[in-house]
């Protein structure tokens, strides 16, 4: 918020207090130690994803048949697969893949959910009911159920994975917005608004939203690691992306066959589902803190 | 009826639809707040004070419904007005400030974002909605009111966040300001500062108030006129000094007998007024206080009363003003 200087002076000046600055933002962060847990690792996997390429020691669809199944070593710091393939460059390149997936369809379910969330919490009672009918038919269809009509019948990609990603996420958020809606359409200061004269349109960007996003977004970043996993656990199960994608799924899937000689495919294939989903989750209990102003310590 | 009022209220008729039934809120109620007045409603809980204030504001819920009757604010029907037009009104002729303070601001905006977001029909510079914003703050009472403007609403005690309410409504220089009991929440010491806020704003913005209350000791200090209301009608209006010297209803009677900051002599139990308000789903067919009246009689109980005027500036519902 910007703080034009004033030329009135009214009362005298009480104590002068801190400036808000992104500086006070960054003190608000260091003073968590979890959460810059969260944001280091999330940085990390970010990072990973962005250069990949660059960073990667090796093509991650090199087939080396002469170097399979050869364990960690300083070569390969994650060893190799039964192709032979660089698994380190295989989980960075899957990094992308999860990035994609995971926040993108997430950011866009969010937006629809929000949208429908809105129209269903403060428009008229028939179209939320309407509204609702469809967000449970959806809600209560199973995930791998339709990944895997989806899938057969338009076949396996990122698209697809995404859509599916989109359908199922969707009403969650739009069920949990129309709800916050309908507690706020209903509060004093929505009242006391419209005594003031703010008009439906006004009432519901200027002051129903910013109650409602600090609670979607801790949520959201608490889903994309979810979504990760789901989507490791579609294509674990055959349904996801086909080879020779390099998703964190398919990596561990493939492991998985050769758990006996060359367990550190499965490890490797682990870590990053882990640290991805450690990273989002401390992140998002950080920013609940840092979006509730209540909570906000004055530093 | 005086020519020159700002709000007139007149034969105003509310029902709410319940699952219960139909509860019947309001009945033939007509009341007038003059230019530059303070008209003081008082009545029990559910005696319609807020039903009243809401019709006034056009914000009526969705389950009311108004049999008949209309509300002129300077001349125009807020009931029948397009909602276009009434959100106009709202905020720069008329406004409202609220009872709790705690939950009447939005609780993630700070003061300064909501007091600019509100100006949005000025066509100002956000410098200068923010400077309004500031002074009328200062003027409310409100210390160091531009650093003030950055703060969030959890960080005022409920005095000041009244006083903040009390800014928001005055940033477009009414003509009408409705207080819903804006003292209610507050402790005895801060209800004093507001009342004595409100004095001198009247005076400053030359504006009118209509303040809702069931404190007769604030609306003898505040009010020039006064409006009792019992179950849905009123049933006595005059002056401050008609009502609180002169009482002619029944009811008003008893509510003076029962303050307790007018009585002196000590006893063990505080005086009430037996019986209970009725229930407003199967209205009395004769006077609503005839179950509770100590002076009821016969013809009551059958006939509802008409309201008799007393002088030139007070009337009471009641048979006996004529008997």
């Amino acid at each position: 918020m910007s703080a034009p200087p004033s030329e009135i002076a009214i009362g005298p000046p009480i104590a002068p207090l801190p400036a808000v600055s992104g500086g006070r933002l960054l003190r608000r962060v260091r003073s968590d130690p979890l959460g810059l847990l969260g944001l280091a690792l999330v940085a990390l996997v970010v990072f990973c994803g962005l250069f990949a390429d660059w960073i990667a020691p090796y093509d991650p669809f090199k087939i080396n048949v002469p170097a399979m199944f050869s364990a960690p070593s300083a070569a390969h710091i994650m060893g190799t697969d039964n192709l032979g393939r660089d698994i380190f460059s295989r989980i960075l390149k899957g990094s992308q893949i999860a990035l994609v997936v995971g926040v993108s369809s997430i950011l866009i379910s969010q937006v629809i959910g929000l949208a429908l969330g809105l129209i269903a919490g403060y428009g008229p009672r028939w179209l939320d009911n309407a509204l609702i009918l469809v967000f449970d038919a959806v809600y209560s269809f199973p995930t791998v159920v339709l990944g895997a009509v989806l899938m057969a019948i338009v076949g396996a990609s990122v698209h697809t994975l995404m859509f599916v990603v989109v359908v199922i996420q969707t009403p969650a958020y739009a069920r949990l917005v129309r709800t916050a809606t309908l507690a706020k359409k209903n509060s004093d200061f929505v009242l006391a608004e419209r005594s003031l004269g703010a008009g439906p349109v006004r009432i519901l960007v200027r002051h129903i939203l910013p109650n409602i996003v600090g609670p979607l977004f801790i949520i959201g970043s608490m889903d994309i690691p979810a979504v990760i996993t789901l989507e490791a656990g579609l294509t674990y199960l055959g349904l996801g992306l086909p080879p020779p994608a390099p998703s964190w799924g398919r990596i561990l899937e493939e492991g998985y066959r050769f758990i006996r000689d060359a367990p550190w495919i499965v490890v490797a294939g682990g870590i990053p589902l882990i640290v991805t989903t450690l990273g989002f989750t401390f992140l998002g209990e950080s920013l609940r803190d840092l979006l509730d102003p209540k909570l906000r310590r004055i530093v | 009826m005086e020519a020159d009022a700002v709000l007139a209220v007149q034969d105003l008729s509310i029902d709410f639809q319940t699952p219960n039934g139909t509860v019947h809120a309001l009945r033939g109620v007509s009341l007038e707040v003059p230019r530059g007045s303070i008209v003081g409603i008082v009545g029990e809980s559910g005696s319609g004070k807020s039903t009243l204030a809401l019709a006034a504001m056009g914000l009526l819920p969705e389950n009311a419904v108004v049999r008949g009757g209309a509300v002129r604010f300077d001349g125009q029907d807020v009931l029948t007005m397009p909602p276009a037009q009434l959100r106009d009104l709202r905020g720069r002729r008329l406004s409202m400030v609220f009872q709790d303070p705690m939950t009447s601001l939005n609780p993630v905006l700070s003061i300064g974002t909501q007091m600019v977001d509100i100006q949005y029909r000025d066509r100002t510079g956000a410098a200068e909605k923010r400077r309004k914003a500031a002074a009328i703050l200062g003027r409310v009472g409100i210390p160091d009111p531009e650093q003030r403007l950055r703060r969030y609403p959890h960080e005022f005690s409920g005095g000041m966040r009244q006083r903040i309410a009390i800014a928001m409504g005055l940033l477009g220089n009414p003509a009408l300001l409705i207080a819903d009991e804006p003292t209610t929440a507050l402790d005895v010491t801060l209800e004093a500062q507001i009342i004595h806020l409100l004095r001198e704003l009247r005076r400053e913005f030359r504006g009118s108030i209509m303040f809702i209350s069931h404190n007769l000791g604030l609306i003898a200090e505040l009010c020039d006129h006064v409006v009792i209301l019992y179950a849905g009608e009123v049933v006595e209006h005059g002056t401050v000094h008609d009502i609180f010297h002169r009482p002619r209803h029944p009811y008003t009677e008893a509510l003076l007998v029962c303050d307790p900051a007018r009585i002196d002599e000590v006893r063990r139990e505080l005086p009430t007024i037996p019986g209970d308000v009725p229930n407003l789903l199967r209205v009395p067919e004769g006077c609503v206080f005839a179950p509770r009246c100590p002076k009821v009689f016969e013809r009551c109980r059958r006939e509802p009363p008409a309201d008799h005027p007393v002088g030139t500036t007070q009337s009471a519902r009641c048979h006996l003003v004529t008997a």
